[in-house]
């Protein structure tokens, strides 16, 4: 734990800590000089290899990275804005269709307990239909004990003053809407 | 006569057993690693810096500014006490890894 934070502490004041291995360094090459060995390398070099025991190269070089990255992108507007385009507009069809089947698919009806909703059909050997008669409508609705609520939808089109409308719109029927 | 590189590794273990006997700055640690083995072994300051930052962001050292035998203002690096516990368990290391290698060679 304790070296996190000292690691911390070296992203956070590097400026003194960069002085003070630049003092020893400086140390040494006096005291080789002494000694008459002038071959130290490359100062900034040796500090550099140094401060990699740091352990924050990797946000230096990430630093200079995106720094690099916005020069680029500055020079070169038309890019810039291509593919700002291409990526908003990628980004913005995904989530509207991801937005339609979640409402669609994902996301529960709402209403109370969606999982005990049933819809009835008629069928015959051969055929069945979503249709009911709405006199049998009523009779499920007036006679059921197990269902809670019965709900009926109406969908047909009649023609008013030669116009085609719908008779109603989503209209409902029986006991549902307590 | 050659330099002798330090092998890999040796360099940390040696920079603690040099600074259990007291603080020193930078220069003297190499230059009493030189001494201390027979000027066989020649540390290079790209080695040197490097493994005693490591030691300080490890918490194994310290430093703190004193003045040089040449009275100037340099920084001396002490050891702590988890760097003395990190020296004794680094000497067990080596001395299980030398055993190793010398029963090897006496006996294949």
């Amino acid at each position: 734990m304790g070296e996190i934070f000292r690691r911390l502490r070296y992203l956070l004041d590097r400026r003194r800590f960069d002085h003070e291995l630049a003092a020893d360094l400086e140390f040494h090459r006096e005291m080789a000089a002494r000694e008459g060995r002038r071959n130290l390398g490359n100062e900034l070099r040796l500090r550099e290899q140094a401060r990699d025991a740091w352990g924050w190269t990797w946000f230096d070089r990430l630093g200079q990275d995106l720094r690099y990255a916005a020069r680029v992108l500055r020079k070169s507007p038309g890019f810039t804005a291509a593919a700002v385009l291409m990526l908003a507009l990628g980004i913005g069809v995904n989530v509207a269709v991801f937005r339609f089947f979640d409402l669609i698919v994902l996301r529960p009806l709402n209403v109370r307990d969606p999982a005990t909703l049933r819809r009835f059909h008629r069928r015959a050997a051969e055929a069945y239909a979503y249709d009911l008669p709405y006199s049998e409508v009523n009779f499920f609705s007036e006679h059921s004990r197990t269902l809670s609520a019965v709900l009926a939808l109406n969908t047909t089109k009649l023609a008013v003053e030669g116009e085609q409308k719908r008779a109603c719109q989503g209209c409902c029927a029986g006991n549902s809407m307590a | 006569m050659p330099k002798t590189e330090m092998p890999s590794g040796a360099l940390t273990l040696l920079l603690l057993r040099v600074l259990r006997s007291g603080a020193l700055h930078g220069y003297a640690i190499a230059q009493r690693i030189h001494v201390l083995s027979d000027e066989v072994l020649q540390v290079e300051e790209g080695a040197l810096y490097p493994a005693l930052q490591k030691l300080l962001v490890k918490g194994w050292a310290t430093a703190e500014w004193g003045i040089s035998e040449t009275n100037r203002k340099v920084r001396f690096y002490r050891l702590t006490a988890a760097g003395r516990k990190q020296l004794e368990a680094e000497m067990a290391e080596y001395q299980r890894a030398h055993e190793a290698v010398q029963s090897v060679l006496r006996e294949a």
